[in-house]
């Protein structure tokens, strides 16, 4: 059964939330929760249950990794995909974000029309 | 196509890696099978090769736990065992070939290839599409029946996108796909690779738009009229949206057309853009007055909210800054960064539209590259670029430079040192390289005093002489500028009034009776006629002569007419000298080189006084008559 994919996306830019959402219902159809932080974002997955999180890598307080590692300790959050948001300038931390264990990096500024399709062939949907 | 190889004999995987990508692979190489692991399993591959035995995880586990994580990459196993227990294990386990060492590289390249056809579902091993041929056993290829001679990137390229189809291959995708984990090339160099395929491409035939641009998308192939039949069960007729959504994904009730949601998401952006503009504002008015601490990390969060509404010129600004404000370095005078936020203020608040989609603008920042280990005077240079808008980047080798000029896209302009870059002129395979790179990029270079052997040594070098010691950085930038212009427009220059009563001549020959003999015929015209045999001389009589016309014989020992007419149009002083040519050679080929090379006339040997002084004179006057 095909089903509208629910994402959550924890990035502290308010911006990018807003352009992601439209991207992502417009092309996709998907919904899209949001948050600003890491607690926030824990908390969202933890109540949500997303089929995957898109987690900013550079946040204020908690960062992406913190933020991650929070998620894989955590057995109710630990089996939902995370794919990391990370800027240009950071190219070079690819591989080490991939080798932390993140299903995928997409590298900013992303086209949110594209976003769907990054997501869905990361994860093998 | 991209293959990460798991082997721990670092001998032999450097030697499949050497023999695979000569065959324009992308290899990965990892010693153990745990960080095999972790690249199979994030990392996208068209084929894996693993070593049966590795430490930590050995090929089998390895290939059991990819194919159960439902991995279905082509998967070849390579091992010293020969028996059938180890082969009918390897198979089992999911891999889809085995080779027992030692092998044949022609036969690891042979089953390579059987089994990314497999994995791609295609029968034959040729490539195909429309007139295109590419033919991967050979890396040959031609459209029509031109060949193509494309640089190791851009065969990559084609072959992605040929493997894709009419399907819009991503940047990203691109990135990923041709270049291994450990290089981090920017988008724009993606754009350049595809900017140079599609120029190669038409230069043998093909439409422009054989490669496509979706905007804000990607790339893909355009399918032609009843060209497509062996692909045509592919062919959607709206490639983009198809593609766009994943298989799995239902589209918004309504199916609507690209365009349309290109235009939604325009719009959007149109309307986001206001409140995320006052926002920006604010963050850099934040940069401005509170402690120089936050700065990167604000500079890092406008970069990425700017990129979002593909500004990149500015989000190119943002980086820098962010990179310049790092700390443990030295920092910026203050007055420097405040004067550069406040630019980006101005440039942020002076944005009222977004026009295009973001990313995949095709008109991207050009590129300088200088070459010199100067560093106050690359940094001069950097800064000028700066302001003309240019992207710089600074080489301190030649040797450094040629390795980036092979494998990423050239630059738009060069401006080298003439110090670097001479050694290549003792190495001529590496100045016949570094001349194939550098075709049709002006080449700026810079020497130390004004004699005729640098500006001929910067000739044969394929660039254009500059001396160092009296001009500006702001200079360099310009004269480099007005090169790139120069070469795009190829504009009529209006030409220089000829002189005064005498007309002064000057001719070059090697020949002393030659000269003897056209000294004596023009003399009666009244030109104040000076000859030269030996061309070394040449630069210095020029300069004192400041003749009004200039005949030049082509055969000369030591340096070649057509390279004199070359240093004389290359100096701004001298570009517009009447330029005649007399030779013994009267072959299309070479007038058509003498004419390229900024000839005003060529004639032929031998010749009557009188006739040259008519050609001479016609010359001048329709100079004159230009000028005014």
């Amino acid at each position: 059964m095909v089903y509208a994919k629910n994402i959550l996306i924890i990035d502290d830019e308010e911006t990018i939330q807003t352009v992601v959402k439209f991207g992502l219902q417009l092309t996709a159809g998907w919904d899209m929760l949001a948050a600003s932080s890491g607690p926030e974002g824990i908390q969202l997955a933890q109540q949500h249950q997303p089929d995957a999180i898109l987690l900013d890598v550079m946040m204020p307080d908690m960062d992406g990794v913190a933020t991650f590692k929070a998620l894989q300790a955590d057995t109710n959050t630990s089996m939902i995909p995370v794919i990391f948001l990370t800027a240009k300038a950071q190219a070079a931390e690819k591989s080490q974000l991939k080798a932390l264990g993140v299903s995928g990096v997409i590298t900013k500024p992303f086209n949110s029309l594209d976003l769907p399709e990054q997501i869905a062939k990361i994860l093998h949907w | 196509m991209k293959i990460l190889l798991v082997e721990d004999d670092v001998l032999l995987a450097k030697l499949i890696t050497r023999h695979l990508s000569a065959q324009h692979y992308v290899v990965d190489v990892v010693t153990d099978g745990a960080a095999g692991w972790s690249y199979g399993s994030t990392f996208d591959y068209d084929l894996l090769i693993f070593d049966l035995m590795l430490p930590q995880l050995n090929g089998i586990h390895l290939c059991q736990r990819l194919r159960a994580e439902g991995d279905m990459t082509p998967i070849l196993l390579l091992t010293a065992k020969e028996g059938s227990a180890s082969k009918i294990q390897a198979l089992d386990a999911g891999a889809d070939d085995y080779m027992v060492k030692p092998f044949d590289m022609g036969e690891l390249e042979a089953r390579i290839r059987a089994l990314l056809r497999r994995g791609q579902g295609q029968a034959s091993p040729l490539r195909i599409w429309g007139d295109l041929l590419l033919n991967p056993m050979t890396c040959e290829v031609s459209y029509g029946d031109r060949p193509l001679k494309l640089t190791s990137k851009e065969y990559k390229l084609l072959e992605l996108l040929i493997a894709n189809g009419v399907h819009v291959v991503s940047v990203e995708e691109v990135l990923e796909r041709l270049w291994s984990s450990e290089e981090f090339p920017v988008e724009s160099t993606v754009r350049s690779h595809v900017r140079r395929l599609r120029k190669k491409l038409q230069r043998a035939g093909a439409p422009v738009d054989f490669i496509s641009t979706l905007h804000g998308r990607g790339y893909y192939l355009k399918p032609s009229e009843g060209e497509g039949a062996m692909l045509s069960s592919e062919l959607p007729s709206e490639p983009a949206l198809l593609r766009s959504v994943p298989s799995s994904v239902e589209p918004p009730s309504e199916v609507l057309t690209r365009t349309a949601i290109e235009m939604q998401y325009l719009q959007f952006l149109n309307e986001t853009w206001p409140t995320a503009q006052k926002a920006c504002v604010q963050e850099i008015q934040r940069m401005l007055q509170e402690d120089p601490g936050l700065r990167p990390g604000i500079a890092h969060r406008l970069a990425g909210t700017l990129g979002m509404f593909g500004l990149s010129r500015i989000v190119e600004a943002v980086r820098q800054l962010e990179s310049d404000l790092q700390p443990n370095q030295a920092l910026p005078p203050e007055d420097d960064i405040q004067a550069q936020l406040q630019q980006l203020r101005r440039w942020v608040q002076q944005t009222t539209t977004i026009a295009v989609l973001p990313e995949f603008s095709e008109q991207s920042v050009p590129v300088l590259w200088i070459l010199s280990s100067d560093a106050a005077l690359n940094q001069e240079l950097s800064t000028a670029a700066m302001s003309q808008r240019l992207e710089s980047r600074s080489f301190e080798s030649w040797q450094g430079l040629c390795e980036h000029l092979e494998s990423e896209p050239p630059p738009n302009q060069m401006i080298a040192r003439l110090e670097h870059l001479r050694p290549l002129l003792n190495r001529p395979k590496e100045l016949a390289k570094f001349q194939a790179g550098m075709t049709g990029i002006p080449l700026l270079i810079l020497g130390e005093c004004d004699t005729l052997g640098d500006r001929l040594q910067a000739l044969r070098l394929g660039g254009t002489f500059l001396l160092q010691a009296n001009v500006s950085a702001e200079q360099m930038i310009t004269a480099s500028l007005i090169a790139v212009h120069k070469q795009s427009s190829h504009a009529l220059q209006p030409r220089l009034k000829a002189g005064s009563e005498h007309l002064k001549v000057m001719l070059v020959d090697d020949d002393p009776h030659v000269l003897k003999h056209l000294l004596q015929q023009l003399n009666p015209f009244g030109f104040k006629v000076t000859t030269l045999a030996e061309p070394k001389h040449f630069w210095n009589v020029l300069q004192s002569v400041k003749p009004d016309a200039l005949v030049l014989d082509i055969k000369i020992p030591e340096i070649d007419g057509l390279e004199l007419c070359q240093l004389v149009r290359h100096d701004p002083r001298w570009k517009r000298l009447p330029i005649l040519f007399l030779s013994i050679l009267n072959d299309p080929e070479t007038r058509q080189q003498a004419f390229s090379v900024g000839a005003d006339d060529y004639l032929f040997k031998p010749i009557r006084g009188h006739e040259l002084a008519h050609r001479i004179l016609s010359r001048l006057e329709r100079i004159d008559a230009l000028a005014h």
